[in-house]
């Protein structure tokens, strides 16, 4: 393993990834840091960008601009209270009580340091134990894979979004679109209606697009406000510096949240937004003065920038060892692995092993380099964000569409604007799209699995996965108990 | 007397009805797609297979659609139980409705047209009418933005990255477009 690890290093002696990395955090930054704009906007509309590079360049790409896009959220939410993304929604409970005290600056330097912090400690964490959980997950079989993918779409669909219901209609939606195409199993292909295009399924590019990049174009033009924000920031006014002193007595925050950050990250479907919320909470709750939150509290800063970091390099393990993608940005990074030929599973450690190790370390860097990029790039991406919609829209548009054209093929346009069409609808009613997009990508293995698992039960599929498979039959159970325990909660809230 | 509904309460209908709409949608789909999934098979593949697997391609599709139908009766149920308007958050108003029609309509004459007139020409009266449309009103800075826009998306994606992008179908817009891209080209180099 160490000497995969150092093969892995060698891949990343070369400049051009380190630029493609700073790339990524600045875009990301950028994006994040725009309150009608979202990372997943950005990571949907440059995914085709990383087909056409090599995979050590495309992907710590995109993992720049899903690292950048984090933390750009903190600016708008610490300046005007308005959070750039969901995951900086717990900063707005102290950012502005601190720009209003003239502390502006100090919360943001606070967010960029544990937001570098709390991730870089939780992918130094992530490389240590990819590496021993790889090796159990060759011990499990295609019963065990398929019971695990049938356990986190229960999971991720279950959590999602205000209602569990909406989630796994979105899920079963997602599912749905998957299976479109040939079957892996037989080769029959199925539900293309006579469209010859569709005999390879839906591709992913237009699909991802339709779904995250057109609503939110459309979701940001509803109102006819010339910008995202309204208020007028005045950078000069953020006041001093953080100093060491005040960093220094957020340590403890920042290590607890990493903690919850780095636990959160490890389970399909939770993701950075709960993370923060805990990662506050417990801040709150072990502080010393938990009066003065609310207030204006660097901690209070600290802990979910922290958490909601730790949270990225986490969800690389399911991602790596088992193929399951835990949230949409994952999901978005397994349609790029497996454009770049590398299937996530628990055989890629031993096929691809040095490239894996040149990727996770690339996170790494990307943590060192974006304490450099985030500190010098603060102020202008903190004034940027008055930029006019007037401006921007027609840009991200312009580039949706080269992303969908990426395929080669001019009907993906269709794809791409009928399903964004129905995705802007569903986000109006209220749907979280996150499930939908992860189903859709876990279709064809869940479907696989099953055939394979079939295969190994020779006619009596339940005696085999209840009786010789305890593994594959503890994830189906917990399952069943899972959706039960929710129907039952459900119904008991509404009849009280 | 008068029966006029207040602007919250017809948005309350509004919104209750686009949720029955769509939960109805939901149900006749999956039932549709449940029931006629044999008839959605193509002919051909490994039949071999699917006797010895026994997973025929029908199995998975048609247990997904049929428990999104009926998660879809469960969700129409729950609508009808909505009574009042303090249990629904979204805002809907006939503002928005409108700023998005717009929108999705100058998005869907892109996608129509671009096959035709080519990326470079079908951006430039995209991005133009756009920018337009979301109110800035600066001519020079509208052909400025709709020019250069295209024009670095072209060279970087086509000539760095190697992403076709359509050609019009026009050879004289073509041509042209084709013209100002490499005279913009020698001068990048030159510079």
């Amino acid at each position: 393993m160490l000497e995969t690890f150092i093969q892995g290093m060698h891949l990343l002696l070369r400049w051009d990834i380190y630029f493609f990395i700073a790339a990524g955090l600045c875009i990301g930054m950028f994006v994040g840091a725009m309150p009608g704009l979202t990372t997943i906007l950005a990571l949907s509309v440059l995914l085709p960008v990383s087909f056409k590079l090599e995979p050590v360049l495309g992907i710590p790409f995109l993992v720049g601009l899903f690292k950048g896009g984090i933390y750009g959220g903190s600016i708008p939410a610490i300046l005007v209270g308005i959070p750039g993304t969901a995951a900086s929604i717990a900063t707005t409970f102290e950012g502005p009580a601190l720009t209003r005290k003239g502390h502006g600056r100090k919360a943001l330097e606070m967010a960029l340091f544990s937001s570098v912090s709390g991730d870089l400690i939780s992918d130094i964490f992530t490389i240590l134990l990819i590496g021993p959980i790889a090796i159990i997950t060759l011990m499990i079989g295609p019963p065990e894979i398929f019971a695990i993918i049938f356990f986190s779409l229960v999971l991720i669909a279950s959590i999602s979004g205000d209602s569990g219901l909406k989630g796994a209609i979105a899920a079963l939606i997602g599912l749905g679109l998957g299976f479109i195409g040939t079957d892996a199993a037989t080769g029959s292909t199925r539900m293309t209606f006579g469209f010859m295009s569709l005999s390879a399924g839906i591709p992913l590019i237009p699909l991802v697009i339709g779904i995250f990049a057109l609503p939110e174009i459309l979701l940001a033009v509803e109102s006819r406000a010339p910008r995202f924000v309204s208020q007028f920031i005045g950078y000069s006014n953020t006041g001093e510096k953080l100093r060491w002193k005040e960093f220094k007595s957020s340590i403890k925050t920042i290590l607890r949240s990493t903690g919850i950050g780095t636990g959160i990250g490890m389970v399909p479907g939770v993701g950075q937004v709960v993370a923060a919320f805990v990662g506050y909470s417990a801040a709150k709750r072990a502080s010393t003065h938990p009066e003065t939150f609310g207030e204006g509290e660097l901690d209070g800063i600290a802990a979910p920038e922290a958490a909601n970091n730790a949270v990225n390099g986490p969800t690389m393990v399911p991602l790596l060892t088992l193929g399951i993608p835990g949230d949409t940005a994952t999901a978005i990074l397994l349609g790029a692995f497996v454009a770049h030929g590398m299937r996530p599973g628990p055989l890629i450690f031993q096929e691809q092993g040095p490239l894996l190790y040149a990727i996770l370390m690339s996170m790494v860097i990307a943590n060192i380099l974006f304490v450099f990029l985030g500190y010098v790039l603060l102020k202008p991406f903190a004034i940027a964000i008055q930029i006019k919609k007037s401006y921007l829209i027609p840009i991200i548009l312009a580039l949706a569409f080269v992303g969908t054209l990426s395929t080669g093929d001019n009907s993906d346009l269709i794809i791409m604007l009928v399903v964004g069409f129905f995705a802007y609808i569903l986000r109006k009613l209220n749907f979280d799209l996150a499930p939908l997009i992860i189903a859709f990508v876990l279709a064809e293995p869940v479907e696989y699995t099953l055939s394979q698992t079939m295969l190994y039960a020779k006619g009596s599929i339940l005696q085999y996965i209840f009786v010789t498979r305890p593994i594959s039959s503890a994830f189906l159970l917990s399952a069943l108990i899972w959706i039960l325990y929710r129907a039952m909660r459900s119904f008991s809230r509404k009849r009280t | 007397m008068s029966f006029k509904l207040s602007s919250e309460k017809k948005f309350f209908n509004f919104y209750l009805k686009s949720e029955i709409a769509a939960s109805i949608l939901i149900i006749t789909i999956g039932a549709c797609f449940a029931l006629f999934m044999p008839h959605m098979i193509a002919k051909g593949g490994m039949v071999q297979a699917q006797d010895f697997i026994r997973l025929s391609p029908i199995f998975f599709p048609r247990i997904t659609f049929a428990v999104l139908s009926i998660l879809g009766i469960v969700y129409l149920i729950q609508i009808l139980k909505i009574k009042n308007e303090e249990q629904i958050e979204e805002t809907l108003s006939k503002e928005i409705v409108q700023n998005v029609s717009i929108i999705f309509l100058f998005v869907t004459i892109y996608t129509f047209i671009l096959p035709y007139l080519g990326y470079g020409i079908a951006s430039i009266i995209m991005i133009f009418s756009l920018s337009y449309r979301l109110g800035n009103r600066i001519w020079w800075q509208l052909v400025l933005l709709s020019f250069f826009i295209p024009l670095t998306i072209r060279i970087i994606f086509e000539r760095v990255l190697f992403i076709y992008l359509p050609r019009s179908h026009f050879e004289i817009l073509g041509a042209w477009e084709d013209k100002i891209v490499k005279i913009f080209l020698n001068l990048f180099f030159i510079i």
